[in-house]
């Protein structure tokens, strides 16, 4: 009978154990689904920023749905922008804020955010811990890596890859790199004057911050 | 057992402000990967000689003078 007893509370608690190494399991991908939509969210600000988007993409956005929830209202704006732009339209918008003749509107890059001039301190900053965390400007891109959409780009990289980055990573990145001045230029491109799609980009941008600063917080 | 709270808030959070829009992106963004694997390919304009006489460069020598240079 003692035995008997005996091999019951095992079972038990081998069950208890499976039941709890289940719920960690689901736990666990809850967060990775979590990660890969916040990783996709980076990639589309990263396209949106350092490329014009084609008709194809414009088509796509203007399909986002609304559902109510603050990041779904900021799809819902973009989607609408979307529908009423073009590509050539666009072409001229990223050319007269981003570029333009000596300078664009807006200089989306943290060293002139943070210090008033191009490349300097921060620039030199963000490449020490690319370096650390093993990432390198590609040759074929121009710009200095700190500019807006390069740095929505790494923190898609680093979302996506648990393997590699650890949550911790991510958080230090966000706080380093993108928390002193994100908002700040999300806020300047939503105020932007004629050029409604990248006015909506800017709200989406401004609103994932708020939300990533304040789910860092939480961690 | 602090942190593992926090991380269900934090998750909690992020469904709560993020809800089904995700899967929306994942679609749009996933497409944008599959449109830049595809190669330029510039095929015959690769080989073309950058310089051409064509009408408007033949005017040009002939309106610059530079008639008597070309024999």
């Amino acid at each position: 009978m003692e035995e008997a007893t005996r091999v019951v509370e095992d079972t038990d608690s081998r069950l208890n154990e499976l039941a709890a190494s289940q719920h960690q399991d689901q736990q666990s991908r809850a967060d990775f689904e979590i990660d890969i939509a916040r990783s996709q969210e980076y990639a589309l600000l990263a396209t949106l920023l350092l490329r014009v988007p084609d008709d194809q993409l414009l088509e796509r956005l203007a399909s986002l749905p609304e559902d109510g929830t603050p990041i779904g209202a900021a799809h819902r704006s973009l989607a609408q922008a979307a529908s009423l732009a073009s590509h050539e339209i666009l072409v001229r918008d990223y050319f007269r804020l981003f570029i333009g003749v000596g300078r664009g509107e807006i200089l989306p890059f943290a060293s002139y955010y943070l210090t008033g001039f191009l490349q300097t301190r921060p620039l030199a900053v963000l490449r020490e811990d690319l370096g650390g965390l093993g990432l390198q400007r590609a040759d074929s891109h121009h710009d200095p890596e700190d500019h807006i959409g390069t740095l929505c780009e790494v923190m898609s990289n680093l979302a996506s890859d648990r393997e590699r980055f650890s949550l911790a990573d991510e958080r230090r990145f966000f706080e380093r790199h993108l928390s002193p001045w994100a908002i700040r230029f999300f806020t300047d491109l939503e105020s932007v004057k004629n050029a409604r799609f990248y006015a909506a980009v800017g709200t989406l941008g401004r609103v994932f911050m708020n939300i990533e600063a304040e789910a860092f917080a939480l961690n | 057992m602090e942190s593992r709270t926090k991380r269900l808030d934090r998750r909690h959070f992020l469904r709560a402000v993020g809800g089904v829009s995700s899967a929306a992106v994942a679609a749009v963004t996933t497409a944008i990967t599959a449109d830049e694997a595809q190669a330029y390919d510039p095929g015959q304009d690769e080989l073309a000689s950058r310089y051409r006489e064509t009408d408007h460069v033949k005017a040009f020598y002939r309106t610059a003078g530079y008639e008597t240079l070309k024999k």
